[in-house]
């Protein structure tokens, strides 16, 4: 219960339930975070403040779009003024377009681009300078697996990810000497609502993805939830500038 | 849901008080988190994976 006590955490696209961002603010919670959490979509996170204040958690629910500098800035000045710090930035808000390269428009490029790599590049520079005032912190960053293997239809999803990572890294080492550590996560099939989309679209092709883990099946969101707990909490104060595979060991062949 | 190692039998290597403060040695006496955090049911969705634990040494 006191894994997370008092730290105060941002957690971007908390809304969709089931999803890894939805599934992070419970553990936060249940852990004694205090939590700020933010979307796109105001009436899906209205459900989760009001599910997590039932549970004895303070929060602050804001609407943000992720790749809107300034809101991303006041975001973080309406976390310092509520809560008085910012230890610790999940950057899970995202996007899946998935098709083949010479099917993509400009626009579905430049929309995956700024929602999955954007966002987390100016998420983190925006946090850092709150970190440092608190006595630092931790951000975590969700990447994927097609960041880090090539897949068919995944072109894109998968540069913005491999970006994710390398930012990642390069946060780490800027500001560790600030106390600042920075992480990339890693998921791989995981039962969210864009593999409910999927599903949905090709139910056959869908029903074949668990087979194609070591694990024999598909991960749900807590499992990812519990990975993004161990980095953000003190237990992984000597851990940054590293990736944590959360996949069922998908790409470890 | 919290770390529960209840019932579970674990067998550590390297664990004698000559391993020092070696990650034996802390494994035995206070567990390293990261070691915890891998060998519970909360990682249960992690195999085949690595976790540096290196405070940025590779991230260079």
């Amino acid at each position: 219960m006191s894994r997370m006590l008092n730290k105060i955490a941002i957690i971007t696209g908390a809304a969709s339930n089931p999803g890894l961002g939805y599934s992070t603010v419970m553990r936060f919670a249940e852990e004694g975070a205090k939590l700020v959490i933010t979307d796109i979509d105001m009436v899906g996170l209205a459900a989760v403040e009001k599910e997590i204040t039932a549970m004895g958690a303070e929060v602050l629910a804001m609407e943000q779009n992720v790749v809107d500098e300034q809101r991303w800035q006041e975001v973080i000045d309406a976390t310092v003024e509520r809560f008085g710090g910012l230890d610790v930035l999940v950057n899970n808000a995202g996007i899946a377009v998935l098709k083949p390269i010479n099917e993509y428009t400009q626009a579905d490029y430049n929309l995956q681009m700024d929602v999955n790599l954007r966002s987390v590049f100016l998420g983190c520079q925006k946090a850092v300078p709150a970190m440092k005032d608190s006595g630092g912190g931790s951000i975590v960053n969700m990447s994927s697996v097609a960041g880090m293997r090539a897949m068919a239809a995944v072109s894109v999803y998968g540069m913005a990810k491999a970006g994710v990572q390398i930012l990642s890294k390069c946060v780490a080492i800027e500001h560790a000497a600030d106390g600042v550590r920075c992480n990339s996560l890693h998921p791989g099939l995981i039962e969210t609502n864009i593999q409910n989309d999927a599903r949905r679209d090709n139910p056959e092709g869908h029903a074949q993805l668990g087979t194609m883990v070591p694990l024999g099946r598909m991960g749900n969101p807590e499992e990812v939830a519990n990975c993004v707990l161990f980095l953000a909490s003190d237990e992984a104060s000597y851990v940054t500038g590293a990736e944590l595979v959360v996949d069922g060991g998908l790409i470890a062949g | 849901m919290a770390i529960d190692f209840t019932d579970q039998v674990v067998l550590v290597t390297g664990a004698g008080a000559g391993a020092g403060a070696g990650l034996g040695y802390s494994c035995a006496v206070a567990f390293a988190n990261g070691v915890i955090s891998l060998a519970s049911d909360l990682s249960s969705f992690s195999t085949g994976s690595l976790l540096e634990v290196d405070g940025g040494w590779n991230a260079i």
